[in-house]
């Protein structure tokens, strides 16, 4: 009787039980929506039941290159440069647009491509020597050249790249996704990072599920034997004693669902029971001492050092054999503003055979039907020399308006070089891509409509792509 | 020879003369006024002026009445350029009578009659001008606020789904209305032809029938539309033309029947016209895959979740494509689950049924799964079986027989399916050095295994290059 009692006239109410219940009518439908963003319309607000229209990609693997490669050494071929070497770039050209770590600057000698360039495949895409492997599977491999951005800055440029602000706190790219379209394996986390170790590049505010619920933000997955921090279970603890904690954790919170009917308590426990099934399914999934010795081969020397850029590529392949929708890899120290000749061998050496290696691995298993792979920085770097150009060196400052990102897999064309730059690779010419339009072709190849996964927060609707976004219907196969 | 024609055509290289003349005088006038008196010592100056202006304007008008005759000008413009040319020459002869008549004192009067003549010269040109250049040719380059906005069709072209679109109503229709009716409406009918509404296209005007159903190359409309510019019988004869994405869309429709409520269908049309119709009106026609073209009926949502239930990962294609894509997940399939799945396999367009004991006899077990495009059976041993029953499956595009015991006679057994497009035989009895063969014989399709890199040498950059030079 007393409990009884306690049951019906202390039954505790959070501000959402208090609101979500006490109002009728349309006042109801609004007030709740505040509170429940995907509960009150359904599917009409961010679908939450997978994809609007039919797919082209089941997954992403977005190979991110922090600091910003050079697009005119890499991809991106201007002859003129060659030919004008040394000479000052011409104030036409820049149109006033300088930035301010080049304004003092008194001399902006042009810097021809430091490598040979040369057209490669079928499709005649033009790629440098810088880049060989990579050279050698264009016919697989979208090139687009006239990517655009907002920032000049990194940080707001990358966060810009990844969540269509340049402030932080908006969810990224992958959680958006994972949002949109949920899990294909109850055994991992849908959105997975790997960073290369000892040059990083990204950070965990890359990750971030923004004002998302927790569970769509991303996991790092780290080399070593402890991939995913704070996984394993104290020593002493076993498996069958933490099952036991488990179970009895689970008793507890059912009672409390019961009390409170806070859907927040059965999101905690199913990240809690994810966790536990992360303890066997993490484990096999990094493990590569199964892969036959031509994969390392493909892959090259490095796939066998944990941690290295060529080994998250391999092991982004086996997470996309699991089905996880968004794979990020983060390789740094792209920003080259001094030293490039000497700089941009290095890093183009720890990616060119692995990215390669990723994009045919995966379509010799199959897998390229359904992955899309993305590759590019979060901006491109001027024609113009940073600082003196001399005999063997030079820097090349950072260029918003004008880069290159590369595409390839499922429903992106094949061989196709898109949009172009100016003599200078100064401004774009034709078919500009802003980085909005970017994120909005890459959610409809997932099968979103990058105005209709939305999520309301403070009283308004956000998306990945904000007011903005056109999907490049051009480059969609 | 048709003197009239060409002593007609002199007009627009007379007509330049009266106008100089008239603007000469009126400068006089405007000087005697300010009173440079030593400039213009007579009022004389100015009237002998003007006289020769009106003569001359008279040849001009002679010419361009000649012209008139011509079939080149929209009438109701040229209409309003002859009655506007009269009147200036009217105008002009009352303004000589005038400075000769009225009384000396009169300077302001004659001066004010003269503004008017010289405001009706130039409007006559004005009008001159736009026949024969387009009246949108003056402010072509000029700032925005002088132009008519005539985006703003396009605009809503570009708001209609593609499946919607009505070829007649919304191409045909309008571009018709843009530039032909000026001339072939019912009053005018020039060349005993009217173009107001869909009928017409089909009356005996006299050089034939506008529109033949199903021969662009015999309508009288696409024949005269498609000329060169420089053709004396290309209309419309002086305003731009039809573009080319126009006269494509003109063609394509004569040729699909001509019928009002025809719409684009993407399976007649061109490469071609497909891209133009996407460049130029932002239509999407290309291609469907398969899949995106069927449509079944909804699923008993009890037959999905029993299937949830057995081990497999079933999702819907969309929210409106009711087609699944379908994955076994467990380490063993049996005669139950193949079962189970028959029951939906009507809508099943992914099955992958990889790594889980598939054999030859449960291959056999599967019904047919009439809208099957994607098909992933890869590390299962199979053999014998998998050729006909990939073969019965029409639509199939992709087949992933990875880790498999496909041979090569299977394999060319399989390749003669003409829909398919991909097949990966990674692993398998077909040996590497028959592909590049079959590569050759079947160049339609992928035939998709192991891959290498070709060995590379590390390049040197272009300082590193001179160095050694």
């Amino acid at each position: 009787m007393q409990d009884q009692h306690h049951k019906n006239h202390h039954k505790p109410l959070s501000r959402r039980d208090f609101l979500g219940k006490s109002t009728l009518g349309l006042g109801a439908i609004s007030l709740s929506s505040l509170i429940h963003p995907y509960s009150a319309f359904g599917a009409s607000m961010g679908s939450m039941t997978g994809p609007h229209f039919a797919p082209k990609a089941k997954r992403v693997i977005f190979l991110n290159m922090i600091g910003a490669p050079s697009q005119l050494d890499m991809f991106d071929y201007k002859p003129i440069l060659t030919k004008m070497h040394g000479v000052e770039l011409p104030n036409s050209v820049m149109g006033g647009r300088v930035t301010a770590t080049v304004a003092a600057q008194a001399s902006k000698p042009i810097v021809r491509p430091l490598y040979n360039f040369e057209q490669r495949g079928q499709s005649g895409m033009w790629m440098s020597d810088l880049m060989p492997h990579m050279g050698q599977i264009t016919d697989e491999l979208c090139m687009i050249n006239s990517m655009y951005t907002e920032s000049v800055q990194h940080e707001p440029a990358q966060m810009f790249t990844h969540t269509g602000s340049e402030i932080p706190g908006r969810p990224t790219m992958g959680s958006w996704i994972s949002y949109g379209l949920g899990s294909e394996n109850e055994n991992l986390p849908t959105y997975i990072a790997l960073m290369t170790k000892g040059n990083e590049g990204g950070s965990t505010r890359l990750l971030s599920s923004g004002f998302l619920p927790a569970e769509y933000q991303g996991v790092q997955f780290r080399s070593g034997k402890d991939p995913v921090l704070f996984l394993n279970n104290p020593p002493g603890v076993t498996q069958e004693i933490r099952r036991e904690q488990l179970d009895y954790l689970q008793k507890l919170q059912e009672k409390n669902f019961n009390d409170w009917e806070d859907p927040a308590i059965k999101a905690k426990m199913s990240q809690y029971e994810m966790a536990f099934r992360m303890q066997t399914s993490v484990p096999e999934v990094m493990n590569t001492e199964g892969e036959p010795d031509h994969i390392y081969e493909l892959y090259g020397e490095d796939s066998k050092k944990p941690g290295t850029f060529a080994s998250n590529c391999l092991l982004a392949r086996r997470l996309a054999e699991r089905g996880v929708r968004f794979i990020q890899l983060y390789h740094g120290d792209w920003d080259h503003h001094s030293n490039l000749p000497k700089l941009i061998p290095k890093r183009c050496k720890e990616v060119d055979q692995a990215s390669a290696a990723l994009i045919m691995d995966l379509k010799q298993r199959g897998l390229l039907e359904d992955t899309l792979v993305v590759w590019g920085g979060e901006f491109g770097r001027t024609s113009f020399s940073q600082g003196q150009l001399t005999k063997d060196n030079f820097g090349r400052d950072h260029h918003p308006d004008a880069y290159t990102m590369l595409m390839a897999g499922a429903g992106v064309k094949k061989g196709l070089t898109y949009g172009a730059t100016d003599d200078f690779g100064y401004h774009i010419t034709e078919n500009k891509v802003h980085v909005h339009d970017l994120n909005a072709t890459i959610l409809h190849l997932l099968g979103l409509d990058h105005e209709k996964l939305n999520y309301k927060y403070q009283g308004r609707r956000f998306r990945l792509t904000d007011v903005h976004g056109l999907v490049v219907k051009d480059i969609l196969s | 020879m048709e003197w009239d024609l060409f002593v007609g055509r002199f007009h627009s290289l007379l007509v330049h003369l009266p106008i100089g003349i008239f603007i000469l005088a009126y400068l006089f006038e405007v000087l005697l006024q300010l009173g440079f008196r030593s400039l213009i010592p007579s009022r004389k100056i100015i009237i002998v002026t003007y006289i020769v202006g009106l003569l001359a304007g008279i040849v001009a008008a002679v010419t361009g009445w000649l012209l008139s005759f011509s079939d080149d000008y929209a009438l109701e413009a040229l209409n309003d350029h002859k009655l506007l040319g009269i009147a200036t020459l009217v105008v002009m002869a009352l303004v000589i009578i005038y400075q000769t008549k009225a009384p000396a004192h009169r300077n302001k009067l004659k001066l004010l009659a003269s503004t008017i003549a010289i405001i009706f010269t130039g409007l006559t040109g004005h009008f001159g001008g736009n026949l024969t250049h387009g009246s949108a040719y003056l402010v072509e380059y000029g700032p925005n606020i002088f132009k008519s906005d005539n985006s703003e069709a396009l605009q809503t072209l570009r708001e209609i789904h593609p499946d919607s679109l009505n070829i007649y109503t919304d191409i045909v229709n309008p571009l018709i209305q843009n530039k032909c009716i000026a001339c072939h409406n019912r009053e005018e009918n020039k060349g005993g032809l009217i173009l107001e509404d869909y009928n017409d296209l089909f009356e005996e005007a006299d050089h034939g029938k506008p529109v033949l159903a199903g021969n662009p190359d015999m309508s009288e409309l696409f024949i005269r539309a498609s000329l060169p510019k420089e053709h004396e019988k290309v209309m419309p004869p002086r305003e731009a033309g039809f573009g080319y994405t126009d006269l494509q869309i003109l063609r394509y429709w004569i040729n699909s029947g001509a019928d009002s409520l025809a719409s684009f269908n993407s399976n007649d049309m061109t490469e071609e016209l497909i891209r133009l119709v996407h460049r130029d009106y932002g239509l999407d026609y290309s291609p469907k895959p398969y899949y995106e073209k069927v449509e079944v009926d909804s699923l008993d949502e009890g037959l999905l979740a029993q299937l949830r239930s057995a081990n497999f990962r079933v999702n819907y294609l969309g929210e409106t494509n009711l087609l699944l894509d379908v994955e076994y997940r467990g380490d063993s399939i049996g005669k139950d689950e193949i079962h189970m799945l028959n029951e939906v396999s009507n809508h099943i367009t992914f099955l992958k049924l990889s790594d889980c004991n598939l054999s030859d006899d449960l291959l056999e077990e599967i019904a047919d799964i009439q809208h099957l495009t994607k098909i992933d059976v890869s590390k299962n041993n199979l053999a014998g079986e998998m050729t006909p029953f990939l073969t019965k499956h029409q639509h199939l595009e992709s087949a992933n027989l990875n880790d498999t015991e496909i041979d090569i006679e299977s394999l060319r057994n399989l390749l003669t399916q003409s829909g398919l497009l991909r097949v990966y035989v990674r692993n398998t009895k077909v040996a590497a050095e028959e592909l590049p063969g079959l590569a050759q014989t079947y160049t339609e399709k992928e035939i998709i295994a192991d891959f290498k890199f070709d060995k590379v040498e590390e390049a040197k950059s272009v300082f590193a290059q001179k160095e050694l030079e």
